[in-house]
């Protein structure tokens, strides 16, 4: 088949350059005004012209439709389709690998989440019950530090509540019971 | 014309040539390309059965990995719902530390129940969140450290019917901490 394919080829090239010197030769002869024969060789030239380009798509075509039931033939042959009977079964263990990590993750993200959330809870109520005791100190020395202490100690009572900042109000109470 | 005839008639005897050498070819080489195309199908039959092999070796393989993982991610769900009781569980139990110690020792400023508590807590979360087990471990230590003194200390004032004014003990290892 590549022999026949050559030789085509090669007749059909052959054909091109003939049709082309029979041109140039057509045109010398039309510039010498020999119209009668520079008419012939304008026909033959077509003709060759027409033959070698008709060789090189039928043979283009030939190819084109020899590889396309190549490919079709290959990809229903027995090993491509074991090849991505074996590649499907690949995909699949990866793709249940990550289900199953992204699960575990899942799982474990929830589970901090449901802890944070009783720590929320249980710092509220003792921030409540910490500043509660904190007014009650801050009422019974406001008799005793200037007005704007007081204000003072207000406003970051009320921010460190706002905050659930245990620790800094921790270090207010204590700060309020060096003024007792 | 008979110069074309003589032309096509060389053509054709080109081409009858060239097909009787390809012929000849054919029949000089006929076994070996015939065994060259049986050994071609035999290798490609024994490679379409080791695809084969490995297919069902990795099917096998799967439905293993979702039998253990399967169990896998149970115990972590389970483990995972018991981490969160005993969290639930040990806030609980540090909350009832604070209320003993605040009735153990009613002289006793509410900011220093509050602070061993919130240290207890602090102890209690950076066990939680240990990377290690070592550490873990090491934090988990010094929690239960923290309950046994605060314990023993509402306990000794129990016995010394309120003599002792504060959890001399706890405050202590707080110092050290």
């Amino acid at each position: 088949m590549t022999f026949i394919s050559s030789l085509i080829i090669r007749l059909a090239f052959y054909l091109l350059a003939t049709a082309i010197v029979i041109f140039i030769i057509m045109t010398g002869f039309y510039r010498s005004n020999w119209l009668g024969l520079s008419n012939v060789l304008l026909l033959v030239g077509t003709e060759t012209l027409l033959v070698g380009s008709a060789m090189l798509l039928m043979l283009g075509f030939s190819v084109l439709l020899k590889t396309v039931f190549q490919q079709l033939y290959g990809y229903f042959s027995s090993y491509a389709s074991a090849e991505r009977h074996l590649c499907s079964r690949v995909l699949k263990r990866e793709n249940f690998l990550k289900y199953l990590a992204g699960k575990k993750q899942q799982r474990l993200y929830f589970t901090e989440f449901k802890r944070k959330r009783l720590l929320r809870a249980n710092n509220l109520k003792h921030t409540q019950q910490l500043s509660k005791t904190i007014r009650r100190d801050l009422k019974r020395i406001s008799n005793s530090i200037s007005k704007q202490t007081y204000q003072h100690l207000q406003k970051e009572l009320k921010a460190y509540i706002r905050d659930y900042d245990v620790d800094s109000l921790l270090k207010l109470q204590q700060h309020i019971i060096e003024f007792m | 014309m008979p110069k074309v005839k003589q032309w096509g008639a060389q053509v054709i005897d080109i081409w009858r040539a060239l097909k009787d050498e390809q012929l000849s070819w054919r029949i000089n080489n006929q076994a070996q390309q015939q065994q060259l195309k049986h050994r071609q199908a035999l290798a490609e039959n024994d490679l379409v059965g080791q695809l084969k092999i490995r297919s069902v070796q990795l099917e096998h393989e799967l439905a293993v990995l979702k039998t253990t993982h399967q169990t896998q991610l149970v115990m972590l769900k389970t483990k995972c719902q018991q981490d969160i009781k005993d969290y639930k569980q040990y806030l609980a139990a540090l909350d009832q530390l604070k209320i003993s110690i605040q009735n153990s020792y009613t002289q006793l400023p509410e900011v220093v129940a509050f602070t061993i508590h919130h240290h207890a807590k602090q102890l209690l979360n950076a066990m939680w969140e240990a990377k290690t087990v070592d550490e873990k471990v090491q934090r988990e230590m010094q929690l239960v450290r923290l309950m046994s003194t605060i314990q023993e200390d509402t306990r000794m004032t129990l016995k010394s019917e309120g003599q002792s004014q504060l959890p001399e003990k706890t405050l202590q290892l707080l110092q050290y901490k």
